[in-house]
């Protein structure tokens, strides 16, 4: 099941350093994250674009996950080549990685 | 203690007013906070003042002394970076608007110190991510700003200031200053401060916490997205409410707060700002009302020994073309074409710091990390390049612009091209006691 069923997501930069925030629509669904939302796979979707280390954080009070990619934007927001130098449209990507779990009727509108 | 309003401006030099003035004239606000700065707007302010020595300032001032004016007449103070790398071209605008608009016995706040390019080239500061020093750097060095915190905002509001400018606050601090100020929280209540960073981290992202770049339908759905306003937060004691006012578009619930709390940060439990360095990693978001979120449970233990630096670096020029290929074999043409232009540039011996070639509908935004059975419609090439000079620049523009639209594969068509200066930024970090921050106080 691709993340975006389960998580939204949000991008953000500062220098040569973006992060992307998993916030799981529901809760219960933290901990399922933790287990299955690793930095390999985080990696293995991001290949070349990210080219240092990859951090992650927990979240627990808002139950989020906090990814730490380094050299990711090829220099940063001033003077990247990169169409997207914010890396915005990367929380995107994200939420295309695969989860390991059994499909569920996860189409949540957020409120 | 009682409840502190503080509402956002904006959070960029581009925003508009007209939100703003929406949440003036609602009444409910203490303060108005714009929240001016980003490192790229620092880097092309810089531009802009070594072009002309009299800008470099939030070029809005004059309207925003005009518009807001009749309010700050009623009591609303308001905070801030409005000198972005020209603090005292800003103090002049605002004292000649304001007194223009009839606040004759005014105050403003003018904030300086945070140019530090002189301190950090006699310390010959460390640049860790490039693995130098600025030393090294010669004359590619352009400019350094301290990220500056709260302080001597609260020092011009204790003064009597009804409206406080600077440089490079950190985006947090500009509201953190008037919460702390008329809270009376000290530079040591950690976990105070940390409420206030908070308050901060929300606001400054104007529209981003409240429906703004978050909706994904079907997944998630932003009602009225025309018409999101900008946030403002009621204050406590130990948790705020982030609100916006009724009847208007955007979401604010659990989710959006979530998406926002989470926005630009790196380890959650050690938050850098020069004012404390908070723990978010517990923060609990609770839903109020349509309107409104309560956050708390930020807390902290200290602040940084030293403070980050902007530093503005020349890297170059850079070179922008696009053009765009539909139809059957349009990849095929895109590519052919970028093919072409790269054997073109081959040509000159040219050294270029650094080349993109992108087909946007296939490989723009993630390279080969995403990948289509079919064919898009259309794409668009697009080829940037950065190189040493001016010169450079601008013939390889040209020469990039003829790849498409005279001698590359058929039917390219509306094509751009741009040449622009390319600052870049880097970090370095400064001791406080090397820092001079000052805060003046000018009755207009």
């Amino acid at each position: 099941m691709k993340l975006r069923e389960l998580a939204l997501t949000r991008s953000g930069d500062k220098e040569n350093i973006s992060n992307i925030g998993v916030v799981p629509y529901d809760e219960a669904d933290y901990d399922l994250l933790r287990e299955k939302l690793t930095v390999d796979l985080v990696r293995e979707k991001f290949g070349p674009l990210v080219k240092g280390r990859i951090l992650r954080y927990e979240m627990p009070g808002p139950k989020c996950l906090n990814f730490v990619m380094h050299e990711a934007l090829e220099g940063g927001v001033s003077y990247s080549l990169r169409t997207d130098p914010h890396g915005k449209s990367y929380q995107s990507l994200m939420l295309d990685i695969d989860i390991d779990t059994e499909p569920r009727n996860t189409r949540i509108s957020s409120r | 203690m009682r409840d502190v309003v503080v509402g956002a401006g904006g959070s960029t030099q581009w925003d508009p007013l007209e939100p703003a003035v929406e949440l003036a004239q609602s009444g409910l606000l203490d303060y108005l906070v714009f929240h001016c700065l980003s490192e790229r707007t620092l880097a092309l302010s810089q531009l802009r003042k070594l072009a002309d020595p009299d800008t470099g300032h939030d070029e809005r001032l004059p309207a925003i002394c005009d518009t807001f004016a009749p309010y700050m007449a009623q009591g609303l103070r308001l905070v801030g970076a409005f000198g972005v790398v020209n603090v005292d071209r800003a103090a002049e605008i605002a004292l000649t608007q304001l007194r223009k608009a009839g606040l004759e016995g005014y105050k403003v706040g003018v904030v300086r110190g945070d140019d530090v390019l002189d301190t950090v080239i006699a310390d010959n500061s460390e640049l860790p991510t490039l693995g130098m020093r600025v030393g090294d750097l010669g004359d590619k060095l352009i400019s350094a700003h301290a990220y500056i915190g709260a302080e001597p905002i609260v020092e011009s509001l204790a003064a009597g200031a009804n409206l406080v400018l600077g440089g490079r606050f950190t985006d947090a601090a500009l509201y953190l200053g008037p919460i702390a100020f008329e809270k009376g929280w000290g530079p040591s209540d950690w976990n105070e401060l940390a409420l206030g960073f908070l308050v901060g981290h929300f606001l400054e992202g104007a529209r981003y916490c409240i429906g703004g770049n978050f909706a994904d339908p079907p997944y998630r759905e932003v009602p009225r997205m025309h018409e999101i306003p900008y946030p403002y937060a009621v204050v406590g004691d130990d948790s705020f409410e982030l609100r916006k006012l009724p009847g208007t578009g955007g979401l604010n619930n659990r989710h959006t707060a979530k998406s926002h709390l989470v926005y630009e940060i790196h380890d959650p439990t050690k938050y850098f700002s020069p004012d404390v360095t908070a723990d978010i990693s517990n923060v609990i978001v609770e839903e109020i009302t349509e309107d409104a979120v309560r956050l708390s449970g930020a807390t902290a233990t200290g602040r940084p020994d030293d403070l980050r630096v902007a530093v503005g670096l020349d890297y170059g020029w850079k070179s922008v073309v696009e053009g765009s290929f539909g139809g059957p074999g349009c990849v095929t043409r895109a590519q052919t074409t970028a093919d072409a232009i790269r054997n073109r540039l081959d040509r000159y011996s040219y050294d270029f710091l650094d080349t993109h070639y992108n087909l946007h509908g296939v490989n723009g935004l993630f390279g080969d990390q995403l990948k289509s059975d079919s064919d898009p419609v259309e794409v668009r090439l697009r080829v940037a390049i950065r190189c040493n000079t001016r010169d450079v620049a601008e013939l390889i523009n040209l020469e990039c612009e003829q790849g498409i639209m005279n001698w590359g594969a058929c039917g390219g068509g509306g094509r751009t091209r741009t040449v622009t200066p390319v600052i870049g930024i880097t970090s370095a970090f400064l001791p406080r006691s090397k820092i001079n921050i000052t805060s003046e106080v000018i009755t207009i």
